[in-house]
């Protein structure tokens, strides 16, 4: 029997408490609850399957919403996670300092060549702005990974942030088992133009 | 207790038991629910929590090796059951502990989230600050122990406060120490992290939970997960504006667990000598202090890749059942 999907990948939401997670991920998911929370209690994350190049990719979203204070999310939670969206809020300071505690934490924890991405959200709130755009990008850049504003409540950019990580994710992954299967015939894969120069690997791979 | 809402609710009682044209089970529901709620509350012997969470005046003469595993897991279980209890309903509605005004609005939830974090921060301490490995061992070996008796306690907050201490980076990459840890130690902590384990919801917690008999504390998180996933995934309204009470009844089932396992204390005498131990701040040493310290322990190999990392020190699959 054909699969429902191509590739699955586990994706973790980090950050701190407030900055509206849970709110991404109900904003992004396909199936969100209402009113069959009970039933769905012993599931850990929200699914949304989305289509990259004629390939069907499931999006396995974790979130541990509501603990992010206590200080337990461990090896655990990140085994497996092949992308991690990194969001802070941007009427929010502190939140944007803690981005480096989490990137902390993701290097102790978790496999060092996860796909990660920064998240400003709350932008419909420019009126309450703390942080500026620029300083979002500019911490991207230090970390060599992709941002983006986004609006969970407004509906901005969600669904682009989701599209990128797992587009490249895929690149990645693509890339690897190219490397492994040298490809046959004139088989080529397309490239991607992404709206930020991807960072060099070398640099990602530093710490190796 | 909001005062107002309180006569109001009576009010509304009263108006169903004198109205005659509702049946008699209606009647009768309401002069229950009457009955409970004009139900003086008994003044309770309530701990003084600044009191007792106070630091000690002086630094504490005791350590691990001076205390036994029982008395730390039965004080550790006495401080976090006092502050459990004082938690009141209303800190569980919309948010509030994730909200800036949370120290009014949820004092106690942020209470209980610092002190789980204090004791776990003590008990990656108190192995990291031992240089020496059989007492850095014996460290882990003892918390094990306490983290044991409070799981036999029904304290599964404190079995996840240790459990954290174990995966915390600082600890859990001291490959060497792991591996002289006995095996009956490093079975028991397997075990416990099972039941800790945050997979598929806490699925094992939750059946412990539902199988034990009060005193019990739950681990919190798990809770605040539910209600964030509820307050965010449902609307307060329906789509023809009236109050969505498929979402307050979620609500009040996760509160009405909770307060399940607030009803019972614990037969448990407070010994200060023990808490002026887990309550003394000069005990804790910072995220950075530590992790310098393990390095200083046992160096970062040259190639340490994440591979040999997740190969340590615990054995990560799944446990025979």
């Amino acid at each position: 029997m054909a699969k429902t999907y191509d590739y699955l990948f586990k994706l973790l939401l980090i950050g701190d408490s407030g900055v509206g997670k849970t709110c991404v991920l109900f904003r992004f998911s396909e199936d969100a609850f209402n009113t069959t929370f009970i039933s769905t209690i012993g599931i850990d994350f929200k699914i949304r399957t989305i289509e990259l190049d004629g390939k069907k990719i499931k999006l396995q979203i974790w979130d541990t919403a509501g603990q992010e204070r206590f200080r337990t999310i461990t090896t655990a939670y990140y085994r497996g996670a092949m992308g991690i969206m990194l969001v802070y809020d941007i009427t929010n300071e502190k939140s944007f300092e803690n981005i480096k505690n989490w990137i902390r934490n993701i290097e102790e924890n978790a496999s060092a060549d996860v796909e990660k991405m920064l998240l400003g959200n709350k932008c419909e709130l420019n009126e309450k702005r703390q942080v500026t755009k620029e300083r979002g990008e500019q911490l991207a850049i230090e970390y060599g990974i992709k941002f983006m504003e986004t609006s969970a409540k407004a509906s901005i950019h969600v669904e682009e942030a989701f599209f990128t990580l797992a587009r490249d994710i895929k690149t990645k992954m693509e890339k690897k088992l190219e490397a492994s299967n040298p490809p046959k015939g004139g088989h080529q894969l397309k490239s991607f133009e992404p709206q930020r120069k991807p960072p060099s690997w070398l640099s990602r791979c530093s710490l190796l | 207790m909001d005062q107002r809402l309180k006569n109001l609710t009576i009010e509304f009682l009263d108006d169903i038991i004198y109205s005659p044209n509702l049946l008699p089970a209606e009647h009768k529901a309401a002069s229950q629910l009457l009955r409970l709620i004009t139900k003086e509350e008994p003044e309770s012997s309530k701990v003084d929590l600044d009191l007792l969470l106070a630091p000690p005046m002086t630094p504490s003469k005791e350590n691990i090796e001076t205390l036994s595993a029982l008395e730390i897991a039965e004080q550790m279980t006495y401080v976090d059951h006092q502050i459990f209890v004082s938690i009141s309903s209303e800190e569980f509605l919309g948010q509030a502990w994730m909200k800036t005004d949370k120290a009014t609005k949820a004092p106690h939830i942020i209470l209980m989230t610092k002190r789980f974090n204090e004791v776990s921060q003590l008990v990656v301490s108190e192995i990291v600050r031992r240089s020496n490995m059989a007492s850095r061992i014996a460290a882990i070996e003892k918390w094990a122990a306490v983290a044991d008796i409070s799981r036999c306690l029904h304290n599964f907050n404190g079995v996840l406060q240790v459990c954290a201490a174990f995966t915390n980076s600082s600890v859990f990459r001291l490959k060497k120490t792991w591996e002289k840890v006995s095996k009956t130690t490093k079975q028991t902590i397997e075990k416990l992290q099972n039941i800790v384990s945050s997979d598929g919801r806490f699925r094992n917690l939750r059946d412990a939970l539902h199988r034990c008999d009060p005193p019990c504390i739950p681990y919190l998180g798990m809770y605040l997960t539910d209600l964030s996933f509820i307050e965010e995934g449902t609307p307060n309204f329906t789509d023809d504006g009236l109050l969505n009470f498929s979402k307050m009844r979620m609500i009040a089932h996760v509160i009405r667990e909770i307060r399940h396992f607030q009803q019972t204390p614990y037969k448990i005498d407070l010994i200060t000598k023990v808490t002026n131990y887990l309550l003394d701040p000069s005990l804790l040493l910072d995220d950075d202090e530590l992790y310098r310290m393990s390095l200083e322990i046992e160096p970062r190999t040259s190639r340490l890749s994440s591979s040999a990392l997740t190969q340590l020190p615990l054995s990560q699959t799944p446990p025979r059942s």
